[in-house]
Formats: C-alpha cells, sequence, structure tokens
C-alpha cells in the first residue's frame, strides 16, 4: 500500500507508520505492508537458517565471514528498505549497528514476492538496490514455487538462474549451501491445479 | 497456467499438444505440457496496446519493418511457444507471411504476464527464450501495472530498463516508439 503523503515523505513519516506494518520509503514515498504472510515468512526463515548456518555462524564447518539478517532496516541514502532477508560480508560491515538503521549496503538480498507487492520488489526495490551496487538478489515466490538469482554486471541486474518446483537451489554467493526447495515448501498445496488435456 | 501430471511420466510430445482442446493455449517446454486459459480482458488489452503501437511505427515493408504477430505458434526445436506478441527483423524473414509454420527465432517477444502465471513466463519461457537466443524480451504485468524489458547478454538476461505507472517509455529494439504505459492498463 502506498500512502503519498503531502510533498515528499521522510524518515520522520515512516516512524510514526503503526508498529504492526512494515514500512519503506523510496523516493520520498512512503509504502506500508502488513506482516509476510506465512508462506513468505516460511521461506525466508529456512532460507535464513540454510545460509545462515554455514556462512554467518561458521556452522557444519561453513565458512562464515558473512553477517546474515532477518528483515533488517536498510538504509540507501534518503531511501528505507527492508529486504526478506540480507547478507553482508563482515570485511565490509566489521559491526552489526547498535540502533536499528544499517547504512552498509549489503552485499546480497532475498526478497519473498507476494502478490500485492511484485511491482514494488521488481519496479522499485530491484532498481534501487542495482544503483547502490548490492552484488546479488534472490527473487524467490513461495507460491509459485520459483526462485530467481540474480548478479549485477555493470549496474544491471542478469538472471544468471531460476530454480522451481523441487529443485535443489545452489546460488552464488552461497554456493557450498545446498538448499532443498521440496523440504521448505513441500508441506504446502502445490501451486496450481493438475489438468491433463483432453485425450 | 495448469501443468501435465503425465508429464512427470513420459515427456509430452507434439501429438499430446494436438490434443490440447481448443479454447486452450497450449505450448510444449522441454517436455512438458503448459495449457492456459485465452487471455482475460485486462491481459488483451496491455498485449492490444503493445501490438497498436508497435505496428504503427513498424508495421511497413522494406529494411526497417518488422512482422509483429499476435500469439503466434513458434516452434523452436522440439519446444512450441506461443509468446503474447512476437517480432521478426522483416529483413531476416521476408517471407514470414508465406510460412505454415514458424520455425524462425524471434527477434523480439512480448509475455504478459500476472503474479499466477509467473512460474510458465519466467522460469519456463523466459530461459527457453535465452536458449534460443531471442535478443529481446519485455514482461508487462498489467495488473500491477509494470513493464521490464531486458536484452540478452552473453546468453542471459540482463534487466535494461523497469517502468511502472503511467510513464512514457522508449524501449529496445523499439526505440523510437513513444510507448504511453497508462494504455497498456486500459486508461
Amino acid at each position: 500500500m502506498k500512502a503519498r503523503a503531502r510533498g515528499r515523505a521522510t524518515y520522520a513519516d515512516l516512524l510514526r507508520a503503526p508498529e504492526n506494518l512494515v514500512a519503506e520509503l523510496v523516493d520520498g514515498e512512503l509504502y506500508t505492508w502488513p506482516r509476510p504472510a506465512g508462506p513468505h515468512n516460511r521461506f525466508a526463515s529456512a532460507v535464513g537458517m540454510d545460509v545462515g548456518t554455514p556462512y554467518d555462524r561458521g556452522g557444519g564447518g561453513g565458512p562464515g565471514g558473512w553477517w546474515i539478517v532477518f528483515e533488517p532496516e536498510v538504509h540507501l541514502a534518503d531511501d528505507v528498505v527492508v529486504p526478506d532477508l540480507a547478507g553482508w560480508r563482515r570485511e565490509r560491515m566489521p559491526q552489526i549497528p547498535r540502533d536499528h538503521r544499517y547504512t552498509v549496503v549489503p552485499d546480497w538480498i532475498c526478497e519473498v514476492l507476494s502478490p500485492s507487492t511484485g511491482r514494488f520488489d521488481r519496479a522499485t526495490k530491484l532498481p534501487l538496490y542495482a544503483a547502490h551496487g548490492v552484488r546479488y538478489a534472490w527473487l524467490a515466490d513461495p507460491l509459485e514455487r520459483t526462485v530467481e538469482i540474480l548478479r549485477l554486471e555493470n549496474g544491471r541486474w542478469s538472471i544468471v538462474h531460476v530454480f522451481s518446483g523441487n529443485d535443489i537451489l545452489v546460488a552464488e554467493p552461497f554456493e557450498l549451501v545446498e538448499i532443498d526447495l521440496a523440504s521448505i515448501w513441500g508441506d504446502e498445496p502445490p501451486p496450481a491445479p493438475v489438468q491433463s488435456p483432453a485425450s | 497456467m495448469d501443468r501435465m501430471t503425465a508429464g512427470a511420466r513420459a515427456r509430452a510430445t507434439y501429438e499430446d499438444l494436438l490434443q490440447v482442446p481448443d479454447h486452450l493455449i497450449a505450448e510444449l517446454i522441454d517436455g512438458e505440457l503448459f495449457t492456459s486459459p485465452r487471455p482475460r480482458p485486462r491481459h488483451a488489452v496491455a498485449a492490444g496496446a503493445v501490438h497498436d503501437a508497435l505496428r504503427r511505427q513498424y508495421g511497413h515493408g522494406g529494411p526497417t519493418g518488422w512482422w509483429i504477430l499476435f500469439e503466434p505458434d513458434v516452434h523452436l526445436g522440439d519446444d512450441v511457444v506461443v509468446p503474447d506478441l512476437a517480432a521478426w527483423r522483416r529483413e531476416r524473414v521476408p517471407d514470414l507471411v508465406e510460412l505454415d509454420t514458424i520455425t524462425v527465432v524471434p527477434d523480439w517477444i512480448c509475455e504478459v504476464t500476472s503474479p499466477r502465471t509467473g512460474r510458465l513466463d519466467r522460469i519456463a519461457k523466459m530461459p527457453l527464450y535465452a536458449r534460443h537466443a531471442v535478443r529481446f524480451a519485455w514482461i508487462v504485468d498489467p495488473e500491477q501495472r509494470f513493464l521490464e524489458v531486458f536484452r540478452l547478454d552473453a546468453g542471459r538476461w540482463v534487466t535494461i530498463g523497469t517502468y511502472s505507472g503511467e510513464q512514457r517509455v522508449h524501449a529496445e529494439p523499439f526505440d523510437e516508439v513513444e510507448l504511453n504505459l497508462a494504455e497498456l492498463w486500459g486508461k
């Protein structure tokens, strides 16, 4: 939902958004969203655990060296966005911020699409991330069971791979992790009714 | 869009596609048969607006002309797809109008999508178009009202522009045309 204030919205307007909503501010527009639905939340949580265990916590013999953070409030100049997940190489962000504002550009973000946020994610946030030099983006649609892997090349997003259904997701920048997509959304009803052609 | 269960047991073939009822759009991608209902008005209005804008500028003969087709059956190897719109430079395919079956890779395609058909358009068809070296692709989402423009670069789709709302857009490979996005949304 877009709340167009009189004139450009500011961070002060964002701070006045009701606490049960996720609030984002891009190009002077304030956007507020309900908390994520179950399949959305589930996907982000599972990927956060699969990636975060080896790459943040160094578990299972993983390399560590990253911060993997759920729904951080990321400040990119005057814009404020909340990716579902974000990752930073610790060499680029040695310390987690003391307050809620992350002002270092993430190295990786993961956005989980909802039917109501596709345009905001694809047409507003992705160009913003590109402008600020985020290197990798994963775009997941848990209702359609798809994940698109994007890499920034010369300032533009390049689609390097797409995963769907029961694929095992192995993707940059976390190639050491095998994410079993079936185990994430396998308990949910399948995305579309099955229909065979008349024969 | 529905995905045939039999696809999991055996690869679907063109014979299977021919058995799909006429009121459905049938596509065969990598041995899987996809059937989709005919487009809804919102979808048809968007496709029609793009088609009209391009035909006004490019629908002529000669070296700079393009063939711009609505929902053509395009055969690419063993795959059969029906993009909402596809275009070929006339100099590449001067006799396209004479063909029974199109087996020439389009120079440009446009898919009108929705959040519910993203799996077919973005996950199945876009990689297929990349494999066959379609140069440009547009994805139009008339529910959310935005247009994404992709160019194939070293075998991968690169986003070269994303436009939303009622912007006026000049997008490759049809830069000369001013596309009024409001018309795509029926305004």
